[in-house]
């Protein structure tokens, strides 16, 4: 049985940690090609509050539902048209029955090729900071319980051992993002204009493309098939892996966190007393020192422990001799 | 970065002495010896020279000289150091053409020996190859400046409507023997198709843009109506 021993409910330990662990804003940035098209997001996120914390057997709690805030994010588009080949044909082919490369072709005309560029279009900016109360993401993590000495004191940290941020979820409920994503297509398309400026060479391009339209053709590079929150988040989830950006800020500022909760160590039972000499009785002459200090009364922590225990955090410790 | 649009898709009118844009010029070389080929782009003035090695037992059955390539090397070089040396074998074809710049330019073929001039590219001979490709839709007129000939070449706009949900392929070239005349009056290409005119005597082929054709007067709202169409698709997911 140890000389002390307490304990935290999970509401209270939720509390405290909810008012510890939430961040400052965290930003990040990243980019990914992927085809013809490069992804690139910039961003600032930050913590909020937990949705549950359960304390496990042993010495860990599991936190679920601990909602990441967006303060920033904004997505850049760039487009690396496939080249296209106009003309390209055999001028002179050695005759099939020829001794030597029959068959070959001996003069070639090299037509012309458009959307040599890398990247041809872009960067094309989605500011897409007027959805961001739309976009939902959480994440949720294991984490260990340890009492360490610092300094003057016993501290509980809760140290972080895994966490999983969760893929985006973007739930545009008062519809931003077509005329967002219509911005961005618009802008696209007089790039692409620009680099074929003439009408009749913008018909040839697109009939050698098999679309209609630059608007249909950049649509299906960027392969807006459904609905475009779908589109929007399998960009941020799959195509940019926003949530492997996300974890590593998140990780780290997690893991720079201060105690959860602090011990004095030595533990003060009475603190050091300055008291007047002529209160303790009475003396026939004034006394030569009015006053004289009683020492503190206090005794080192040992032996400290922390564990849960169903629902309750326990703190144990025993006093030692200084 | 927006890269510039190639002189093959921007230059319109050609001629085969003074190549530009797509204009090539394809010439055999049938007798062994050393030749000086000076690419020019006035009368008497050589920008740069490369130098010709014919040879039985050559290995290259063809080579492709970049006339305005050989102007900008030639323009740091000392008149008459040749910018190139090439060792083709007897019977290779050399193609002439010049990627960028749009005055034209010319190739004189001369002896090594004695500078004698044994072909100019501004009047082709018999067997040799005119080729280009016509891009701008419109209506041309194909003329052999020497003969004289003409033929009409109109290249037919891409309409996208006639091609839906269809990926055009390049069009086969089109091969003509031209001799005093062009065997046919008139012809309609696709933009793209290559043309490859086989002299079977002196030339001097220019093909220029009689009327340009901009297309359907209606394209323009047909676009318009594909693009709103396609975004009506979307929305209409969107709020599903």
């Amino acid at each position: 049985m140890s000389d002390v021993m307490f304990s935290v409910n999970e509401n209270t330990f939720k509390a405290v940690f909810n008012k510890l662990y939430p961040t400052v804003k965290l930003p990040f940035d990243g980019s990914n090609a992927l085809g013809p098209v490069w992804f690139g997001v910039e961003g600032e996120v930050h913590l909020e509050n937990a949705g549950d914390i359960d304390f496990e057997d042993s010495d860990t709690f599991f936190l679920s539902e601990q909602k990441i805030g967006w303060d920033k994010l904004v997505l850049r588009l760039g487009f690396n048209l496939p080249t296209i080949t106009v003309g390209k044909f055999c001028v002179l082919r050695m005759p099939d029955d020829a001794p030597i490369l029959g068959g070959e072709c001996l003069v070639e005309f090299p037509g012309g090729e458009l959307f040599g560029g890398n990247p041809d279009i872009g960067p094309i900016v989605l500011n897409l900071n007027a959805i961001i109360p739309y976009v939902v993401s959480e994440i949720s993590g294991r984490y260990k319980i340890g009492i360490r000495k610092d300094g003057d004191y016993q501290k509980i940290y809760a140290d972080v051992q895994a966490i999983d941020v969760h893929p985006i979820s973007v739930q545009d409920t008062v519809g931003k993002l077509p005329g967002l994503v219509q911005a961005a297509v618009y802008a696209a398309s007089y790039q692409m204009l620009a680099l074929i400026p003439y009408t009749w060479l913008v018909d040839v391009v697109l009939g050698l493309l098999g679309f209609p339209t630059i608007t249909q053709y950049l649509l299906n590079l960027l392969d807006i098939e459904s609905d475009m929150e779908a589109w929007l988040m399998k960009v941020l989830n799959q195509s940019i892996g926003v949530d492997n950006l996300l974890y590593e800020q998140i990780f780290n500022a997690v893991l720079s966190k201060d105690e959860v909760f602090k011990i004095d160590d030595p533990y003060p039972f009475v603190p050091e007393i300055t008291a007047k000499t002529a209160d303790y009785g009475g003396f026939p002459k004034p006394v030569l020192t009015p006053t004289f200090k009683i020492p503190k009364v206090a005794a080192l922590v040992e032996n400290a422990s922390v564990r849960f225990d169903e629902d309750n955090m326990i703190v144990s410790f025993d006093f030692g001799m200084i | 970065m927006p890269t510039t649009l190639p002189s093959a898709f921007t230059q319109i009118d050609l001629d085969s002495g003074a190549l530009a844009g797509s204009a090539n010029v394809v010439h055999r070389l049938n007798e062994v010896g050393d030749w000086l080929l000076n690419v020019c782009r006035k009368e008497a003035v050589v920008l740069a020279t490369i130098r010709l090695r014919v040879r039985e037992d050559g290995t290259q059955l063809s080579a492709s000289v970049d006339l305005s390539a050989a102007e900008i090397a030639g323009s740091t070089r000392y008149l008459g150091d040749p910018t190139l040396e090439l060792t083709v074998r007897k019977g290779a074809y050399l193609r002439l053409h010049a990627s960028s710049g749009q005055a034209g330019l010319f190739a004189v073929l001369r002896s090594a020996k004695d500078e004698s001039v044994v072909w100019d590219s501004r009047q082709l001979v018999s067997s040799d190859l005119f080729v280009f490709l016509p891009l701008r839709p419109g209506h041309y007129l194909l003329a052999n400046l020497i003969t004289p000939a003409e033929c009409g070449i109109a290249v037919l706009y891409p309409d996208p409507r006639d091609s839906i949900g269809k990926r055009l392929k390049n069009p086969d070239s089109m091969h003509l023997k031209v001799g005093t005349n062009f065997p046919v009056k008139t012809m309609n290409l696709m933009p793209g198709q290559g043309v490859i005119l086989d002299t079977r005597g002196p030339a001097r082929f220019t093909f220029v843009l009689q009327t340009p054709d901009n297309g359907p007067l209606d394209l323009a709202d047909w676009r318009k109506a594909q693009d709103q169409k396609a975004w009506a698709t979307l929305l209409a997911k969107h709020r599903q």
